[in-house]
């Protein structure tokens, strides 16, 4: 089975390195950037699963990402998976379209838990 | 006669009568009266004597005149003169004075008609030595003697009364109709029947004189005549020999006087008649008192007979007990001359004594005199005895305002003396019982200067009641000068004619309430004084909420005068994101009575919002009533910026705190995964693997306290949400329990569901107050390891989840505070409970947000049970 690939929007290069090793031990594909511009164009590049996306990536605001994304139709179907050190901030993730939300910091088993669950609706769907 | 010097005492009447006889005689000629003394003497006289006008009155003639050698001469003609009514002519004497040459004299001598009851008598002399024989006419002198005396004089000669002189008076009388040489019968046929020419014939035939007495004497005249009245004397004239010539007539015209006594006579007997007639009794006494006089009344009244009622015999009349006092003020009144005053009991015919006023005023004649007094007797007896019903009445009246509680006074008289004054306006006045029956300027002398006395003068002027509200009157006190404030009235009393006859005072004692408001008012002053000094917007409203006053801060804020923020409504000045709420939770106070607190915006003049915080406190009364609510509005913009500052700033920390606690979190977990995928043997026994799970509980407690910074300043800041859900009560327990029991193994935790319940909640918000509960729980049982969490049934409708450990416990005083932001019960031990002391905080705001209460129990040494109660989701 292919590895899932997934593409984790973070400007700061500490989360973008942990979580990369970390879902990497979880057999997953990491690819990091912390520049959000260049979200849409590694999705089409890369052929990403899903998208992990901070909410505040220097000065950009993630849900604003996100909306975008939802509103490109080549990036409409991606999934994606908010996170963000505010951990009420769930609602307006969803609101702008993102398929969950994690608060910072996140129980690993949570964190693989809401992924697999993303991806296997993606699956089913 | 006697030559010894008696004072000459004539009637100066008499003398003047005399010179006038003399004034126009040329001739010497002397007047002497019956003594012989000189009365008056014409010039020529002084002449013979060699002496001044003047020296010769008073003078006996005799010696005067004496001659040493013939003064019997004189003295018998004078004898003569006397004993006789004749005239005595051409007696010869030989007279001489110290410095003339003896002469001889002719004397013709007459009695002059009497004057007032004197007789006189006129001395013509002639010097014998240059007499030519029939040269003094005598009658001329007599006709010219006559013409100057006073009253009517004429002379008749003959039987038949012919008219041979007669002064101008008479003349005049008669019309000047032609008289001398006719008869009275002819001059005055209308006499004759009037019985005059009979006295004359009776004079004439008898030798005698005849006094007439207020004699009428009608005469025909051209004018339709006249009548009058005359005093008159007819006396004989007689010649040398005796034998009557003629008649000298004196009239004196008396008419006048007569009709005058006549009309008095009249007037009197009139007023006796109307004395008499009136109905009321009439007396008249002498100057000594004695009754002279009682009218027919008196009679009838008493059954007195006239002759019972002399002198003091209608004393007899009197009540035997009034008696002596009557007489004693009768006989008073006589002496002093003045009114008399009396109310007695006099019998009346019948037997009954009957009450009676007896007045009396004494009576002066033209002259000044006294003459007694006049007086009536009126019959009281009915009125009396009304009048003691009124007296009755009256002492009623007063017992009743005596023992009145309102203040109550009555002044009499303009002087306004007090009448009556009970016992509450004494004790007003703070005085004594000795200022009744005292003008009231005499009693309250502190009152001069205040108003009252022209206000009581005004009320007894003008009959216009005065009104005092609330009046300030400074009274002595007790030898104090004490300030007072009064309710009070001065409502003129009037008699039964409509006359005011003094002023009715009734007072109220309102100085408490008038002070008790002058400081209240004070008070409100010093209100609006601290309010206006106050830097916050203070306003006052009224229960309903509707303002009463705004601070100056406010109306400077604003840039409005009160009158136009009252116009406006000032809660047009909310901004209008907050308006709703505000409207919601002043309704709800105003209800309520609650207190209100929130934050809003307000608008001031430059349309510039500012946040305020607003509280409103409710003023109730005694009655536990809202009478007004203070509000004040203070300015937080500045700490609303620092809050947002603080906010922005905890905000920014705990997100820069999570970022490396996630990635260390992360990465823990990484190793920890490896650990049990690789079975990894660490050398040396190394306890990496408990290790680790420390790290990671610890970075669960400061992920932990870095969300409680945030949550509070949130919480503060009013930005908790809360995304409510229905959920399982119990399996959110046990899922709660089991996390927690994933990081701690030391404690045994057991759950007891008594009761099964779902919630429309915050799922995680109340997992937070679970795990505030528990871990609290295992801090403060450092000696116990069992805890029991219950999720019971409370009431009908409610769900209680109850955290139950045997720890150290709290003493029930400290339960309120533990509630408090920061709050830590102080402990000796720094290091075993650590935290900011927000966690209950922050769970009591969060089940109070979800209109859910917490519950402790708990006793030092026994343990707490620390639970939360929420609304069940049936």
């Amino acid at each position: 089975m292919k590895k899932k690939k997934i593409l984790v929007v973070d400007d700061d290069s500490g989360i973008g390195e942990m979580l990369k090793t970390l879902l990497e031990f979880y057999e997953f594909d990491v690819i990091v950037t912390p520049r959000p511009e260049e979200t849409e164009k590694l999705i089409l590049q890369e052929n990403v699963d899903l998208v992990m996306l901070d909410m505040l990536i220097s000065g950009v605001n993630g849900t604003d990402v996100c909306a975008r994304l939802r509103n490109n139709p080549e990036t409409r179907d991606t999934p994606v998976l908010m996170m963000s050190a505010l951990h009420d901030a769930g609602s307006k993730c969803r609101e702008a379209g993102a398929n969950d939300f994690i608060a910072k910091p996140f129980e690993m088993d949570d964190l693989v838990e809401k992924i697999n669950s993303i991806l296997g609706q993606k699956v089913a769907n | 006669m006697k030559s010894s010097q008696v004072p000459f005492k004539e009637d100066p009447e008499q003398i003047e009568f005399a010179k006038n006889i003399l004034i126009s005689l040329h001739d010497p000629v002397v007047v002497v009266n019956e003594e012989g003394r000189i009365l008056a003497a014409t010039e020529r006289m002084y002449g013979i004597f060699k002496t001044l006008p003047g020296n010769l009155e008073g003078e006996y003639l005799v010696p005067l005149l004496e001659d040493k050698k013939e003064p019997a001469q004189l003295c018998h003609l004078l004898e003569t003169l006397m004993a006789s009514q004749e005239a005595v002519k051409d007696f010869q004497v030989v007279l001489s004075s110290p410095n003339l040459k003896r002469h001889r004299f002719s004397i013709n001598a007459n009695r002059l008609p009497q004057f007032k009851g004197s007789t006189a008598f006129l001395l013509s002399f002639t010097e014998v030595n240059i007499l030519h024989k029939g040269s003094i006419d005598y009658r001329k002198l007599l006709n010219e003697v006559l013409s100057e005396a006073p009253g009517l004089i004429c002379t008749l000669r003959g039987k038949d009364h012919i008219f041979e002189l007669a002064n101008d008076k008479y003349q005049a009388l008669l019309e000047y109709r032609e008289i001398i040489g006719k008869s009275v019968k002819e001059v005055l046929p209308e006499v004759e029947n009037q019985g005059f020419i009979k006295m004359l014939d009776g004079v004439y035939n008898s030798g005698k004189s005849f006094i007439g007495k207020e004699i009428k004497l009608d005469l025909k005249g051209e004018n339709g005549g006249k009548s009058i009245i005359l005093d008159f004397i007819y006396q004989p004239i007689k010649d040398v020999n005796g034998k009557v010539e003629g008649i000298f007539v004196h009239a004196i015209d008396v008419t006048e006087k007569v009709l005058n006594r006549q009309s008095l006579e009249n007037s009197e007997k009139e007023l006796r008649n109307v004395i008499d007639t009136v109905p009321v009794i009439i007396w008249i006494t002498n100057p000594q008192g004695q009754g002279n006089y009682l009218n027919k009344e008196w009679y009838e009244y008493t059954g007195q007979t006239r002759k019972e009622s002399l002198g003091a015999g209608w004393l007899q009349a009197v009540h035997p007990e009034d008696q002596e006092i009557i007489y004693r003020k009768f006989i008073q009144a006589h002496e002093l001359r003045k009114e008399y005053y009396s109310r007695f009991r006099l019998r009346h015919k019948n037997g009954a004594y009957r009450w009676v006023v007896d007045r009396g005023r004494p009576k002066w004649t033209a002259e000044g005199e006294f003459e007694g007094l006049i007086g009536t007797v009126t019959d009281v007896h009915d009125d009396h005895l009304k009048e003691q019903v009124i007296r009755e009445n009256e002492h009623r009246i007063r017992s009743i305002v005596d023992q009145a509680t309102v203040p109550t006074a009555v002044y009499t008289g303009r002087g306004m003396t007090i009448e009556l004054a009970n016992d509450a306006m004494i004790n007003l006045w703070g005085k004594t019982r000795e200022v009744v029956g005292k003008p009231l300027q005499e009693a309250l002398p502190e009152l001069e200067g205040q108003p009252f006395f022209d206000l009581l003068d005004n009320v007894f002027t003008t009959g216009e009641t005065y009104w005092g509200k609330e009046d300030r009157v400074d009274l002595m006190r007790n030898g104090r000068m004490e300030t007072g404030y009064y309710h009070f009235t001065y409502k003129p009393l009037r008699n039964e004619e409509g006359e005011i006859i003094g002023v009715l005072n009734m007072g109220l004692d309102v100085t408490e309430m008038v002070e008790s408001k002058t400081l209240l008012k004070e008070r409100e002053r010093h209100f609006k004084l601290m309010a206006d000094l106050m830097p916050g917007k203070v306003i006052n409203t009224d229960a309903a909420g509707k303002p009463i006053f705004f601070n100056q801060n406010w109306l400077d804020y604003i840039g409005l005068d009160f009158h136009e923020l009252q116009e406006q409504n000032w809660e047009s000045c909310i901004h209008p994101s907050e308006e709703q709420e505000f409207k919601k939770k002043w309704q709800h106070s105003l209800k309520t009575g609650k207190n209100f607190e929130m934050q809003l915006r307000l608008r001031d003049k430059e349309g510039k919002y500012l946040w305020h915080l607003s509280r409103k406190e409710a003023v109730k009364g005694e009655d536990g009533k809202i009478t007004m609510w203070i509000g004040i509005s203070t300015e937080i913009q500045r700490l609303k910026e620092e809050e947002k500052r603080k906010e922005d700033f905890l905000k920014m920390v705990s997100h820069e705190l999570k970022t490396p606690v996630t990635s260390i979190k992360g990465y823990v977990q990484l190793l920890l995964n490896l650990l049990d995928k690789y079975k990894l043997e660490i050398p040396g026994n190394v306890p990496l693997k408990p290790s680790l799970e420390r790290i990671d509980n610890q970075i669960v407690r400061l992920t932990r306290l870095i969300a409680e910074i945030l949550d509070l300043s949130r919480l503060e800041e009013n930005k908790l949400e809360l995304k409510k859900e229905v959920f399982d009560l119990n399996a959110m327990v046990e899922q709660t329990i089991q996390d927690i029991k994933l990081t701690n193994t030391q404690h045994q935790m057991e759950v007891f569901h008594a009761h099964r319940a779902r919630v429309f909640a915050d799922k995680d918000r109340i997992g937070q107050v679970l795990i505030n509960f528990i871990t609290n729980a295992i801090k403060y049982s450092p000696d116990s390891q069992h805890i029991q969490i219950h999720v019971l049934k409370v009431g009908e409708d409610k769900v209680a989840v109850s955290v139950r450990d045997k720890g150290i416990g709290i003493d029930p005083k400290f339960h309120k505070n533990i509630f408090k932001r920061f709050y830590r019960i102080g402990v000796e031990s720094k290091e075993t409970y650590s935290g900011f002391g927000i966690g209950l905080y922050l769970a009591n705001e969060i089940i109070d947000r979800h209109n859910g209460y917490i519950e402790v129990k708990s006793k030092i040494g026994e343990g707490s049970d620390f639970s939360f109660v929420l609304l069940e989701n049936q």
